[in-house]
């Protein structure tokens, strides 16, 4: 179909025009910066009544067998792009006053949302990795550019980071095309993973995924990149880029070698338990707002990465969910912090309180989305984690209450961040403005993806099935 | 089109070149003449460019070759050195252009040529003109660079001599590619392993590669932008070829059973290791622009090197390629810089703000250094993907048949061209920062001089190759793209 080929292309069509409309009248960027998630939501839409997120799998339109740009869009990556659009609009909201270059900022926005979706849509292995590499520099860019103080050293730490896992992967991907003779990733997934020297080649896949997800001890760009990030930057950075590791796993690390995969899991699970209750534990005792938000992230995206390790279909599907999920809200939680910040200019926690009466709508909202993080029922948070702790237990039997732990460390560092900000005496800012009607109209569009995917899951993960499913049973974990 | 017609065309258009830059500097009107001159370059190149696809490849006059691969190095040539001369101007420009446009004659015989000794003319005439340009500020400094390259570049001829009287004066009936094969059936394999060490070596040290390579940053340094645009680019493309056509020559006798290939491949990686490892430290610590692209270009050829150890010329020509263009378009914004602010002092610090004041130079300066680090979707991936991607293949081969060592040589190999592109992104990185910092003071943006805006055209429109190119395979054949790179050896 012509609109899988077009939610790629479409963005970087239109970060040119952002570009030029840029240069010409700086104010007018804006709308274009607009145009590209409407049009890819647009597009999303249409294959949505073609049946993509029931379960159907769709090719692109301009494929050909001699080109490596070949599309396809299942039920795994179709939720990933639903996300990706929804936080692409918060991205925009979040930056729609930026008055520093705004055609050059509004034109990388655009490239990240096309290099994204080509990221999700890619069926070969080649323009995924393209793709995956063409997300690196537009960030990199985003944070040295428009972020705060410590952007330059973040920026580059990112880049180097995140470029090192991309080489590996980029070793990973020529090895497999080699040893598998082709880069379909359909076709790999098929022929049940290379036939030989799967270990090599899930670790040299998996590593470039576990950078980006990110894994602890891999995570440490993480923090400092999403604390410097520009708002907009943190919430794709958090929303979409931190979920291409997920789905690299799921998709292509898992059916490329499966045997390997059998003996790694208990690794993975290990890193995401640590994950789990390390980036909780840290998150409790930062002081800094924003990067209490970015180690809850490195928790989050733990729990992904224990139900990837257990691999059953259910699990797989918990951690789409969880992704989907952690991308509302942490992309949210970035929106809100920095609407904070840029009334208040800092994000140190003892600097604010009693900001329920200050700037209530504020308060309300945050309030939301920490209870999202925590995980309350009836909020995107839980179906995800709530199945993927009952899973783990058929898989890490009793370790599964190292989870449990991160689940109680999570409600505390959201408790202690609601405290000090929203409650409370009345801290060093009287009198701020709250919430305008524009971020107060981007929050209740979160609000109501949150709730939804709280309440029905099975939006997302009816689709999913089919193809989590395949991937459960190539791994011999299926039903 | 006929090769013959092509390779007449390309060298007439050099020499024509350089004769009228010479009697264009004499009239004083050295600015009409450049421009005309890079007009004939670009056309001609344009034509060679062409026939790399269109034009099978084939003999011409006995001694030359063209089409194919050849023909696409050599009108890459023309069009990268047309694109210097464009970027450059000023004092003495008149001098270092007819030098540039008689070094690129001479860089197309030599990487045209299928006689040894026609290869060695054409090398000379490169390096004799490149040893003018290095030389042609005419202060202490430049007389320093020019002799120790000279006397360097002295040695490594006599390695390409010693090297050609082994091959000629013990076996062969002429000095042709061809006879190597003669050659190989008569000498012993330790005699034919000098006269590879002699001819590769030479090469290697006239393509900047470690540890021969200590002149390079010093001769880029020295010399004005735009003729260091020309060595780094037109110059080192032009040798990588000649050198991929000589190893793949010694390449063609290990195909016919003489036991010299193994050693061969040691030999490259060996020198493929050295470079990336000595280009990438090196260049980590280095403040001066030009010296720092230097370093990195020596880590670049360590790439181009891998794919000949993996025997793939092809894949090398196509790499370097990408590296020729996007370097050559770094160093046309340099030239663009030094006329913007004559007293830029040449550190990579003194770029600070210019991305700011001058945005389309600071992004084409971008692109080029992204590309050059081999991110895509910019065309310098492509070139590493061809080149890292055949060491892995050619180790897989080896572990399949059972030559573990071989296969962990070139795995090694692969994972030190990865391991250097990561490095590269510390100092492609530290300059793309200098270029978007925060000068503190606000600089008033001044309306650039004539000649600084034809320099950052070229540049820019260089910049935009590197995207269309880099786009163009994803959409595209590459195997189509890959068969314009191809080298032939008859």
């Amino acid at each position: 179909m012509i609109q899988l080929d077009l939610i790629v292309i479409v963005p970087f069509a239109l970060a040119i025009l952002a570009g030029l409309v840029g240069m010409i009248r700086p104010s007018a960027a804006k709308w274009v910066g607009l145009a590209v998630p409407l049009a890819q939501g647009a597009l999303l839409v249409s294959l949505a009544r073609a049946g993509v997120f029931a379960g159907r799998t769709f090719g692109g339109s301009l494929s050909s067998d001699t080109s490596i740009w070949r599309l396809t869009v299942d039920g795994l990556a179709a939720p990933l792009l639903a996300l990706t659009v929804v936080t692409g609009l918060l991205a925009i909201a979040a930056s729609w006053r930026v008055d520093n270059r705004p055609g050059a900022h509004f034109a990388l926005l655009a490239l990240l949302q096309g290099a994204v979706a080509g990221v999700f849509a890619a069926d070969s292995l080649v323009l995924f990795y393209i793709a995956w590499e063409c997300v690196l520099v537009p960030m990199f860019l985003l944070i040295a550019g428009w972020g705060s103080a410590g952007a330059r050293r973040a920026s580059m730490k990112f880049l180097i980071f995140t470029f090192a896992g991309g080489a590996v992967l980029l070793v990973g991907v020529i090895a497999t095309v080699v040893i598998a003779g082709t880069d379909s990733i359909t076709a790999i997934a098929s022929m049940g993973g290379v036939p030989v020297y799967s270990t090599l080649v899930f670790w040299l896949l998996a590593i470039g995924f576990l950078v980006k997800v990110p894994a602890v001890p891999l995570h440490t760009w993480l923090p400092d990149a999403h604390t410097e990030a520009p708002t907009a930057g943190s919430i794709v950075l958090a929303g979409v880029l931190l979920k291409m590791g997920g789905y690299g796993l799921i998709r292509i690390a898992l059916p490329f070698a499966p045997r390997a995969f059998d003996l790694a899991a208990p690794i993975l699970a290990a890193l995401g338990l640590i994950g789990i209750v390390w980036g909780a534990a840290t998150a409790l005792v930062q002081s800094d707002l924003k990067r209490l938000v970015a180690y809850s992230s490195v928790a989050h995206m733990g729990f992904v990465l224990l139900a990837i390790s257990i691999a059953t279909p259910a699990s797989l599907a918990a951690a789409v969910v969880t992704m989907v999920s952690h991308g509302l809200v942490a992309g949210l939680l970035f929106f809100l912090v920095g609407a904070l910040y840029g009334r208040a200019h800092t994000r140190e926690l003892s600097a604010f309180g009693g900001l329920g009466s200050v700037t209530p709508r504020w308060a309300i909202a945050f309030v939301f989305a920490s209870l999202a993080s925590a995980g309350l029922p009836g909020l995107s948070g839980f179906p995800g984690e709530f199945v993927t702790s009952i899973e783990a237990f058929s898989s890490v039997g009793w370790w599964t209450l190292v989870a449990g732990v991160g689940i109680v460390l999570a409600a505390a560092y959201n408790l202690r961040a609601v405290r000090s900000t929203v409650q409370g005496p009345v801290g060093g800012f009287e009198s701020l403005a709250d919430l305008d009607a524009l971020e107060t109209a981007s929050v209740a569009l979160m609000a109501v993806a949150i709730i939804a995917v709280g309440v029905a899951p099975w939006l997302l993960t009816d689709g999913a099935t089919t193809a989590v499913s395949m991937v459960a049973q190539l791994v011999g974990r299926g039903v | 089109m006929t090769p013959t017609l092509v390779l007449t065309l390309t060298l007439v258009a050099a020499g024509a070149s350089a004769a009228l830059l010479l009697v264009a500097e004499m009239m004083g009107r050295a600015d009409a003449g450049r421009k005309l001159a890079a007009l004939l370059l670009f056309a001609a190149g344009g034509v060679a460019l062409t026939a790399g696809w269109a034009v099978a490849p084939a003999t011409v006059w006995g001694a030359f070759a063209t089409g194919g691969g050849r023909a696409t190095a050599a009108g890459l040539v023309l069009v990268l050195s047309a694109a210097s001369l464009l970027a450059g101007g000023g004092k003495r420009s008149g001098v270092v252009s007819a030098l540039m446009a008689l070094g690129a004659g001479g860089a197309i015989v030599s990487l045209s040529s299928i006689d040894l000794l026609t290869m060695l003319i054409g090398i000379e005439i490169a390096a004799v003109s490149a040893y003018g340009i290095v030389a042609s500020s005419g202060d202490g400094r430049a007389d320093e660079a020019a002799l120790k390259y000279f006397i360097q570049g002295s040695v490594a001829t006599g390695f390409f001599v010693l090297g050609l009287a082994v091959v000629v004066g013990l076996a062969a009936p002429d000095a042709k590619i061809s006879s190597l094969l003669v050659t190989a059936q008569r000498l012993p394999a330790d005699a034919l392993m000098l006269a590879a060490v002699g001819l590769v070596g030479a090469l290697a040290f006239k393509s900047g590669a470690a540890p021969m390579h200590s002149w390079a940053p010093d001769a880029y340094e020295t010399a004005p932008a735009e003729g260091a645009g020309f060595m780094a680019g037109s110059l080192k493309l032009a040798m990588v070829t000649t050198l991929a056509v000589v190893v793949s020559a010694f390449g063609t006798i290990v195909a016919s059973g003489a036991p010299l290939g193994d050693r061969l491949v040691l030999l490259m990686g060996g020198l493929a290791l050295l470079s990336v490892i000595i280009g990438s430290t090196v260049a980590l610590k280095t403040r001066s622009y030009a010296r720092l692209l230097g370093y990195a270009g020596v880590a670049q050829v360590g790439y181009a090197l891998i794919a000949l150890a993996a025997s793939n010329p092809s894949g090398a020509l196509l790499f370097i390629s990408t590296y020729a263009v996007a370097t050559t378009a770094a160093f046309a914004a340099a030239a663009a810089v030094r006329k913007l602010s004559p007293d830029w002092d040449g550190s990579v610090e003194g770029l600070a703000g210019l991305g700011r004041k001058h945005p389309v130079l600071g992004a084409a300066l971008t692109l080029a250094l992204v590309s050059l680090s081999g991110i895509p979707p910019l065309v310098g991936f492509w070139g590493k993907f061809q080149a890292f991607g055949s060491a892995i293949a050619v180790s897989a081969s080896y572990y399949a048949t059972s030559r573990p060592g071989f296969g962990w040589w070139l795995a090694v190999l692969a994972a030190a061209g990865v391991m250097g592109s990561i490095i590269s992104l510390g100092y492609y990185g530290a300059i793309v920062r200098a270029v978007y910092a925060e000068t503190g003071e606000d600089a008033p943006v001044n309306e650039p001089v004539q000649g600084a805006k034809t320099a950052i055209a070229v540049s820019a429109i260089l910049a935009f190759v590197l995207v269309i190119a880099g786009v163009l395979p994803i959409f595209g054949d590459l195997s189509q793209i890959v068969a314009g790179f191809l080298l032939n050896l008859s």
